[in-house]
């Protein structure tokens, strides 16, 4: 039997300039937190500027947590999801990526975001985050890089997944 | 909602390899939480519980942080390792040192707590005991075994003390925590000896290596330096003392008033005399336990460090660039052996992300042995870098950016979570740290790396940051103008980690937060001017007094009217109006007596007999009713001074205070007896029988505690 696999993080990549201020996402997440009923469930925003490659500014929910991200590969929209996830492999990263998007939206529409902030259309990382659950083996590669590239809606030969079996089970997608 | 699964919960299948004791103990553990969300247990004895479990309820509702121990702050790759992924997949990819060499995660789901629990057991490192009113993480120099000026390793002596401690049943019934450190040495400050319960001080007297202890110090809002309990304690003989000590606490210690509960207010009480008089007759009436003998046997022969790589020269040219020559220069500490050193890994507010830490783990593995060190400043240490070794070492840190320098400079700023996460914080410490953090790269950039100051700031008066032993410290307040509200730090000047931490600061005047950079900047431009000779700062404050230097910072002490200024009415790196808001903190934990934790452990176990009787394992469910009924018969002796280490007869001790003098309901007592005498039995109706007697047995123990602790 597959695994229940709820937690999938989704990053889209963002070109902004070196050492980029993201200050005013606390402004935003701000704002954020104090709405009631949020799908998210959203509990509080934590900063974390002050590591250059770390979680950047985050607003941390229940359900999902959604940060202006700062690791490796690069600066990012990233959507962390926890829970609600059901269905096949393919309809939860679809779920995820369908998240992802729409916090990301939200947060490109509010006035403080930075300006010289642009997205990069279709540069994903997607993370299983679940090692116990998906270790990083090719058997596991292949049960769900089919699954990714479905939703993604990109063949699943375009994913680069990274090779190091200490990490989590992960894809880039460009 | 889903309904909640009550069976025990019983891992073996996947969590087989984990060492059977621990990994029953982290189902027992989730078996509780299960408990807890359906109602079954007391919500003040569930939270003792879990903070035992090292499980701390966040600032945010419905979010936890996870403590994890690192005793002594000994830490190999591989634990490195697992401590990130769980930092990745459980909380938000950070892991955060603290001050006593521990780990944190923050915002953990509960539910995701026993599988943290048991990745972390997988190697080798238990939450246990974390937070709660025990014996919190021993701390130990981090350089301890190759410091130039130790008396001597005190690291296997630590760990002794940490595993003797840890779980022990004279250590479950304290009124507050407890705290030991170890120090190699007694001019420095690593172990800060003069801050905790039990500060344990390296000496060599006549040959025989022991330690000077000092007892009854603590920070929190009302500090107290450590008294002088012995000149000389042979090593040998510091388990059996501090069982003792836990003991006299125990019993005697405050139970209600929080305020008043850690030990260092029993000692004043007392009088440090007569505390130790009481800890001497206590010492005497110990049963010789043979553990004191082997922890300590067992730690010095496993905790040898061994270098991964010969002692080498480090052969420097003309050429170096000039961010090694700093780094060498800043970051790295000769050892005592010849040929290696000890180098900082600086971390920014005490923090590193998962990648940094799997990437930290794999250099580690490349140049030292799992020789990785936490340090009570917020940092890492790696220990046994083959001298030649340092310049690649050095590209490798820059490469994960972990190279930066300024540990244990004015730029290594303590802050403890402050409003960040913690339910008494009053304003952001960890805000201002960071803060601070940046303009030590900019604007303030000509004092970041003084090795004579040190700050540490506290989101509160309760000390956690350790204000009051730094140079120049915080604590977080507020305060009023008009209407409104802002926050401010109070400023603490003179307080020392030298000589373990040989002095405490006092408060000099409220700063408001938007001016606590200023400040810091005048501080140091005022002792750079009046210090004389190789005088400290503490040294120049109390020669010149508390007024002179109120005078140096009075420009920064005005407040502004909003109106005025609305910055001034926002914390640290928090854009939004300030509104002080705190809770009930959970570092004191519920006082919860340790009776009460037997009854809840005699009603979890006759409830798996009772699941047992469902499932026609008759035996079973006839042993566990028995053993129900055993410990809350514990938990009634215990409230008559009888501790499990005292390995009494439980039933003998029950009939003797319960039984011959009617004081337990004679009828359901009898079928205690009885049972005791019979023995398991496979029947259906006698395993039946047992578990109703047991029913019965559990509901009158828990009467008779009701009685006997009502006031």
């Amino acid at each position: 039997m597959e695994p229940d696999l709820q937690r999938i993080d989704v990053k889209l990549l963002l070109d902004a300039p070196p050492n980029p201020n993201i200050d005013q996402f606390l402004v935003i997440f701000d704002r954020w937190r104090k709405a009631e009923d949020h799908p998210a469930d959203w509990v509080d925003l934590a900063d974390y500027a002050h590591m250059p490659s770390g979680p950047g500014i985050l607003i941390a929910g229940k359900r999902d947590t959604f940060s202006v991200n700062l690791n490796p590969p690069g600066i990012g929209l990233l959507t962390s999801v926890r829970g609600g996830l059901e269905g096949a492999l393919e309809d939860r990263f679809r779920e995820a990526l369908r998240r992802g998007r729409e916090f990301n939206a939200a947060v490109m529409s509010e006035p403080e975001f930075p300006t010289d902030f642009a997205v990069r259309e279709g540069a994903w990382e997607i993370y299983v985050n679940d090692r116990i659950g998906f270790p990083n083996t090719d058997q596991m590669d292949r049960l769900v890089r089919p699954a990714v590239a479905a939703a993604l809606e990109v063949s699943p030969e375009s994913l680069t997944r990274n090779p190091d079996p200490r990490e989590r089970l992960g894809y880039s997608a460009r | 909602m889903s309904e909640v699964n009550l069976n025990p919960v019983d891992t073996s299948a996947q969590w087989g390899h984990l060492p059977t004791a621990v990994r029953e103990e982290i189902d027992i553990f989730e078996t509780e939480l299960r408990r807890i969300q359906a109602g079954l247990v007391d919500e003040k004895i569930f939270t003792e519980f879990r903070l035992r479990h090292g499980v701390y309820g966040q600032r945010q509702d419905r979010v936890q942080m996870q403590r994890i121990k690192i005793p002594m702050g000994r830490l190999s790759a591989d634990q490195l390792v697992a401590l990130a992924d769980i930092a990745e997949e459980y909380a938000v990819g950070v892991l955060h040192v603290t001050t006593r060499q521990d780990f944190q995660c923050h915002f953990v789901d509960i539910n995701d707590t026993p599988n943290l629990m048991r990745r972390l057991a997988a190697v080798g490192i238990t939450t246990r005991e974390a937070c709660g009113n025990v014996v919190r993480n021993v701390t130990c120099c981090p350089c301890a075994g190759v410091c130039t000026d130790e008396a001597f390793d005190v690291a296997p002596h630590a760990h002794a003390m940490a595993y003797f401690m840890l779980r022990h049943p004279d250590a479950q019934n304290f009124g507050r925590k407890f705290k030991i450190s170890y120090s190699g040495c007694s001019e420095h400050g690593c172990g800060l000896g003069r801050m905790h319960d039990i500060g344990a001080v390296a000496r060599i007297q006549d040959g025989v290596e022991g330690f000077e202890v000092f007892v009854g110090g603590g920070l929190g809002s009302l500090p107290h330096q450590a008294k002088l309990y012995s000149e000389f304690v042979p090593a040998d003989q510091m388990l059996p003392l501090a069982q003792a000590i836990s003991r006299v606490f125990a019993r005697l210690g405050e139970k209600k008033n929080r305020a008043k509960a850690r030990m260092k207010f029993l000692i004043v009480k007392q009088g440090i005399d007569e505390f130790k008089r009481l800890v001497e007759e206590e010492r005497e009436r110990l049963l010789v336990d043979p553990r004191w003998e082997s922890e300590l046997r067992e730690a010095l022969q496993r905790l040898h460090d061994e270098p991964l790589k010969p002692p080498t020269r480090l052969n420097l040219t003309n050429g170096t660039a000039p961010q090694l020559a700093q780094w060498l220069e800043l970051n790295v500490h000769p050892q005592r052996q010849e040929g290696y050193s000890m180098v900082d890994v600086y971390l920014p507010l005490g923090d590193i992300t998962s990648l940094q830490a799997r990437q930290l783990a794999d250099v580690s593995r490349k140049y030292v042995k799992d020789t990785l060190r936490t340090t009570v400043d917020q940092n890492l240490l790696l220990q046994w870098v083959s001298n030649a070794d340092l310049p690649s070492l050095f590209a490798d840190l820059t490469e994960i950016g972990l190279a930066e320098t300024g540990a244990g400079r004015l730029k290594d700023v303590v802050a403890c979570p402050g409003t960040d996460s913690c339910k008494l914080g009053i304003t952001a410490s960890r805000g201002l740290a960071a803060h601070l953090t940046k303009e030590f790269g900019n604007g303030m950039s000509d004092i970041a790396h003084r090795s004579d100051l040190k700050i540490k700031i506290s989101g509160c008066f309760n000390s956690c940051g350790q204000h009051h032993i730094a140079d120049i410290g915080f604590f977080g307040s507020v305060q009023r103008k008009k209407n409104d509200t802002a926050p401010v730090f109070q400023v603490t000047l003179g307080g020392s980690t030298r000589n373990n931490a040989e002095s405490y600061g006092l408060a000099v005047g409220k700063i408001p937060s938007q001016n606590v950079d200023k400040a810091i900047v005048r501080v140091t431009e005022f002792y750079n001017r009046e210090k004389q000779g190789d005088e400290t700062l503490s040294d120049v404050v109390a020669r010149l007094g508390k007024t002179r230097v109120k005078q140096e910072l009075a420009e920064f002490m005005d407040l502004p009217t909003f109106e005025e200024s609305p910055d001034f009415y926002r914390d640290i790196r928090q854009p939004w109006q300030y509104k002080r808001s705190i809770g009930v903190g959970e570092c004191a934990g519920e006082v919860v007596d340790q009776a009460e934790f037997m009854l809840e452990d005699a009603d979890r176990i006759h409830f798996e007999s009772t699941l047992d009787l469902e499932r026609d394992r008759f035996g079973d469910a006839s042993t566990k009713a028995f053993e129900a009924c055993k410990k809350a018969a514990d938990a009634l002796l215990f409230t008559k001074g009888l501790w499990l280490s005292d390995r009494y007869d439980t039933v003998a001790e029950f009939r003797k205070h319960f039984y011959d003098n009617d004081s337990f309901y004679k009828p359901f007592a009898d079928n205690f007896l009885r049972t005791a005498q019979e023995g398991p039995s496979e029947d259906f109706e006698h395993a039946r029988l047992r578990v109703e007697e047991a029913t019965l047995f559990i509901e009158a123990a828990q009467g008779v505690y009701s009685q006997a602790t009502a006031f």
